[in-house]
């Protein structure tokens, strides 16, 4: 005797296109939610690596007075709120600076760089270090890192936004398509559904068939949407890891952003089942 | 069993189909349900199965007042009836036994008790042989005992036939009206529709009479008006 399903679903050409389309979605949806997750792992990353750290700049020309690259970091040393101070040697210096300008960095008079790490919670602007070397380092620079990295923190964020944005646009659409194959399905077996309603089904004998198909096409075009989307992630994060641009976010996600990634055929399957069982459910209310 | 009261229907904005119906049918009991075609038969039938709402009046069944009832409630109502069309509606992608078990899946019955009660009614309707047969290689008159079977499946206590003797020769349609009076001595309700006047004086049922909506009872064998 065959399966309980009274329904001959999955017959038809909308339960044939479902999908494809929810693979489609879900490709799309996993590329945008890896992008924003990834971001949102490189603001992250930018934000540790600059908090509560200033670079003081010293020109070239300190190396031949005496004594003042020594001076300088002691008085910085001492300065409230900082926690260390420490000159870069000339090998890291160019090891910092040959990404931005190649092998040009031998022949440059490099400036002297002291990497300078404030204690936590450490209110201590550029200004003020500056007045403090005033009387030693006249010509020193002070770069606040946190100064520039605030900006594009903020960019990659409303980057990060348009992301889920988007997903949420394809959710949308996602849902329509649901609606609308649902709705094509429940008048493509009108008369079987007619004939259940009358021997008596509830709504929710009818509408189980329905959600029960849309979550397992939904789950078979999301599994095979997710393996495309990773694939295309991973070859995008191969490719983008063989530039030399340190500022480039790197695409790569946590644990968590990989678990949140494999949750998307589940929560695709279950919005399809759902808004399903919801249009099936509506369109029933309608029966005497 | 049924009581109507004062009941009219029209579809839409279009012309009454029945007007001003009023009856009791008593548990039991059996009728022929007579009238020309476009009289009104179908339609007084799908009010019985509650394939309708009444424009006007008020149909009960089975002690409750189906107008007023709850439509969660109605399900409950509907497979207590069995119902045979007169185009049989069998499902063409289910098996034969697939479409006799219907009613009884519906009703959340175990696998094991429907394979029994199925197997042993396809048998019983002199379908054995066709029981993993699709529909779309049955004779019309095997399908309508496919129809039948589903009708009766779940021991319904009323049973509505919609001419279920329109496709038949007038041998067959007899033996299917002896069969309904069969099912009508051990307890059924029937009500059977046709235009076969011939048929129903060779019974002896209770006939009510529809013409031009209105509803009229043999003055032989009076059906008790509500």
């Amino acid at each position: 005797m065959a399966a309980p399903w009274s329904l001959p679903l999955g017959g038809d050409a909308t339960d044939r296109f479902l999908p494809w389309i929810i693979g489609l979605m879900v490709f799309l949806a996993a590329l945008a939610l890896a992008l924003a997750l990834a971001l949102g792992g490189a603001i992250a990353r930018w934000e540790a690596s600059q908090t509560g750290v200033l670079t003081v700049e010293l020109p070239a020309s300190a190396r031949d007075t005496d004594g003042m690259i020594q001076r300088t970091v002691g008085l910085l040393a001492v300065l409230p709120g900082v926690q260390a101070a420490e000159a870069l040697d000339a090998a890291h210096a160019e090891a910092l600076l040959s990404p931005w300008l190649g092998g040009a960095v031998d022949a440059l008079p490099l400036p002297i760089l002291i990497d300078v790490r404030l204690a936590p919670g450490a209110a201590l602007s550029a200004g003020a270090v500056r007045a403090a070397l005033a009387g030693v380092a006249p010509e020193a620079r002070i770069e606040d890192a946190g100064a520039w990295i605030a900006p594009l923190a903020e960019t990659a964020r409303t980057v990060q936004l348009v992301g889920y944005a988007i997903i949420a646009l394809i959710a949308l659409a996602g849902v329509a398509t649901v609606v609308f194959t649902s709705t094509t399905g429940l008048a493509v077996h009108r008369d079987a559904i007619l004939l259940l309603h009358l021997i008596g089904a509830e709504d929710g004998f009818i509408a189980r068939q329905f959600q029960r198909q849309a979550l397992l096409l939904g789950f078979a075009g999301g599994v095979a949407g997710l393996g495309l989307a990773i694939g295309a992630f991973v070859l995008v994060g191969r490719v983008a890891g063989r530039l030399e641009a340190p500022l480039l976010p790197r695409l790569v996600l946590d644990p968590l952003g990989w678990a949140i990634l494999a949750g998307l055929p589940f929560a695709g399957a279950l919005l399809a089942m759902l808004v399903a069982r919801l249009t099936v459910a509506r369109s029933l209310a309608r029966l005497p | 069993m049924i009581r109507f009261q004062g009941v009219s229907l029209r579809y839409g904005n279009g012309p009454q189909v029945l007007r001003d119906i009023s009856f009791h049918l008593q548990p039991g009991s059996f009728h022929f349900l007579v009238g020309p075609s476009g009289a009104g038969k179908s339609s007084l039938l799908r009010l019985m199965y509650l394939a309708l709402r009444p424009t006007r009046g008020t149909i009960g069944l089975f002690g409750r007042d189906t107008t007023t009832t709850p439509r969660r409630e109605l399900p409950s109502l509907r497979r207590r009836i069995g119902i045979v069309f007169q185009d049989f509606r069998l499902l063409e992608h289910l098996t034969v036994s697939d479409n006799v078990a219907l009613p009884l899946r519906i009703a959340g019955l175990k696998d094991t008790l429907v394979r029994e009660h199925v197997g042993e009614l396809i048998h019983w309707v002199g379908l054995g042989h066709h029981v993993e047969s699709r529909p779309s290689v049955l004779s019309d008159g095997e399908k309508q005992r496919v129809a039948i079977a589903r009708a009766i499946v779940a021991r319904p206590s009323l049973l509505l036939a919609d001419e279920p003797t329109g496709n038949l020769d007038p041998d067959t349609g007899l033996r299917l009206t002896q069969l309904f009076a069969e099912l009508n001595k051990i307890g059924t309700t029937v009500v059977m529709a046709t235009h076969n006047e011939t048929l129903a004086v060779r019974f002896p049922f209770s006939t009510l009479r529809i013409a031009e909506g209105q509803l009229t009872v043999d003055a032989r064998r009076a059906v008790p008006l509500g």
